[in-house]
């Protein structure tokens, strides 16, 4: 039951050759592929403007000209969730950056300092984590009106603590090694040992953590915009579609169908990727994730 | 086992002390004058004057977070000005839905995942096993609020069995109450239920390696007993923490899908005030979510130090 690096790279080759098997991982790659090149293109083209209005053209069904349809203002579905794809991975990586940045810094000062110090950044996190994103989200809201900046600053206070955690505990079994005494004995400070041997080998745990929280922020952003406190309208974002399509339900069930499937699709190929690389890097963190 | 209590204890008060003080905070600074939204831009200097001196307004920060604090402790809370009622009445009539919403959301998610965890542990890579773990996948990745409109899209659009929207009040008979909280809390269980599943597999695998199964097993135990008795039972230590986190997710879940599904309950109150800027409720709604939280979570902890005496020392 150790974390040791070389232990780790040991053992990498052979599970990385092992991985590039497993049906899920390779799934979750294909989706996370998917999610980003839809993305990407979207910043250069999208069938239709995403804006291009056209009454006559309302509440089409799926055609050679519109794939996906159209919406209730004669909108193109289909550019529209493919500028959702793009709105959800800017809000997934600050969200997750937020977190990492924040998160990463006080969990390693907690681990290397122990301690009051410690026992701060704990406690502090606890208080953090007692409010769900939805409950700052709606806090902030109340403070400076709904948003989608408003909402990436709650899901990334949401991470903070997530990471701080992880990078704590996975830190404070690297400083049981013996190496970094002897980092600390050769005279270099806890501030060098940490950026050298510790945060190299927490690294793998961090990034299956932020492919997890990832998948987490895509949900909250689509579930905030939902409820009208994320990305305003007109700007596309797949929680206000399926916002605006459960008022048409009874008439175009179909507008309520695409924007859910694209969500699923997304966090189902983070959740699988992040599945896959823990496998892969960790094995003893297994199915726990810190949700 | 007693210091252990106490020190959990201390932690709980001082993170509920350091959580009102964040929420007073946060809201004090909030732009706008409450007294002047409710009385209009049009209102005499007077009457403003006036009214802000009976909403406390005029005193200092400090002394209206401890009056604060203090009401809340007793009971004591202030006033909405958009329900022109008390706070307290008005969480307690919202909790009427809420609980019940997330009581049954809960009870649905444990007895769908719990056994389907079981079963899958027992079937270690084996169709079964797959199954369940891709329903978890699943069931992870969409969204509650989209289950919720898929629900009403089935049941109520198209085949008309359940209401699509709103609550009759449990006036309305208990039946009638029940039956407007199904497709809601269906939708809410769905993704704590692909957790839990997952979590109860690992668990249960993690369990029936264990020298005491091999032993009931030797001695010739039937395998359900061996698998409920001796596996479940040790499972269900690592299962707490988890289902202590689900509580959590459920109340901030059940902020979601009441607004799905217009129930009257505190999700949906919370996210009025809010739109309505009535900051008395906001303030007292989020205290009291963040209070059950770290209750809930504090709770854990005890049970997990009753039932498992290692971590005691260890945090």
């Amino acid at each position: 039951m150790s974390l040791g690096a070389d232990n780790l790279s040991a053992a990498r080759p052979a599970r990385w050759t092992v991985l590039w098997r497993q049906p899920n991982f390779l799934l979750g790659v294909a989706l996370t592929a998917t999610l980003v090149a839809t993305a990407l293109v979207a910043l250069v083209w999208t069938p239709y403007a995403v804006d291009a209005i056209s009454v006559p053209d309302r509440l089409q069904g799926p055609s050679a000209a519109h794939w996906l349809g159209t919406d209730l203002l004669g909108r193109d579905v289909l550019s529209r969730l493919m500028v959702g794809a793009r709105n959800s991975i800017v809000v997934g990586v600050v969200a997750v950056g937020i977190g990492l940045v924040f998160g990463v810094l006080l969990g390693a000062i907690a681990a290397a300092r122990g301690g009051w110090i410690d026992e701060i950044i704990m406690r502090g996190s606890d208080v953090v984590f007692a409010f769900p994103a939805i409950i700052s989200a709606l806090l902030i809201t109340a403070l400076i009106g709904p948003g989608a900046v408003n909402a990436i600053i709650a899901i990334g206070i949401f991470n903070i603590p997530v990471f701080a955690r992880v990078t704590r505990s996975a830190a404070r079994q690297v400083w049981a090694f013996e190496y970094t005494r002897a980092g600390l004995a050769i005279g270099k400070g806890p501030f060098a040992v940490t950026r050298d041997h510790v945060l190299p080998n927490v690294a793998s745990v961090l990034i299956v953590q932020a492919t997890i929280q990832f998948a987490i922020a895509i949900l909250a952003e689509a579930a905030l915009a939902y409820l009208g406190l994320g990305t305003q309208p007109p700007a596309p974002s797949w929680g206000r579609m399926l916002f605006e399509a459960q008022t048409l339900m009874a008439i175009e069930p179909r507008l309520a169908i695409f924007p859910g499937v694209a969500i699923a699709l997304a966090v189902l190929g983070l959740n699988l990727l992040g599945d896959g690389l823990r496998d892969a890097l960790d094995p003893r963190l297994r199915d726990w994730r810190a949700v | 086992m007693l210091t252990f209590v106490i020190r959990r204890a201390l932690i709980l008060l001082a993170t509920l002390i350091i959580a009102s003080a964040a929420i007073f905070v946060v809201l004090e600074v909030l732009p706008g004058d409450p007294a002047l939204l409710i009385l209009g831009i049009e209102a005499q200097d007077d009457t403003l004057a006036a009214l802000r001196t009976q909403m406390g307004l005029d005193r200092p920060p400090l002394e209206r977070y401890l009056a604060w604090i203090a009401g809340m402790v007793v009971g004591q809370t202030g006033v909405s000005h958009t329900y022109a009622v008390s706070v307290g009445e008005l969480i307690a009539a919202r909790l009427e839905v809420t609980i019940p919403l997330a009581l049954i959301a809960f009870a649905a998610s444990s007895l769908i995942a719990v056994p389907l965890g079981m079963f899958a542990a027992t079937r270690r890579n084996r169709p079964g096993d797959y199954g369940v773990m891709t329903f978890a996948q699943i069931g992870m990745a969409i969204p509650n609020f989209w289950f919720g409109i898929l629900l009403i899209l089935l049941f109520a659009v198209t085949l008309g069995w359940f209401p699509a929207a709103g609550f009759p009040g449990w006036q309305a008979g208990l039946g009638a109450g029940l039956w407007a909280l199904i497709l809601p809390a269906t939708a809410l269980a769905l993704p704590e239920a692909a957790i839990l599943a997952r979590v109860t597999r690992s668990a249960v695998l993690e369990t029936l390696g264990a020298d005491y199964v091999r032993t009931a097993r030797a001695k010739g135990l039937a395998e359900r007993r061996v698998l409920w008795r001796h596996v479940l039972r040790n499972a269900l230590i690592p299962m707490t923490t988890i289902l202590g986190l689900q509580f959590a997710f459920l109340l901030a879940g059940s902020i979601v899908v009441e607004n799905v599904f217009s129930l009257p309950g505190l999700g949906r109150l919370i996210f009025q005030a809010v739109s309505q800027r009535d900051v008395i409720v906001v303030r007292d709604v989020v205290m009291l979510l963040v209070a059950l939280v770290v209750v809930v979570n504090f709770l854990v902890d005890i049970a997990y130090g009753i039932i498992d005496p290692r971590p005691r020392s260890a945090t």
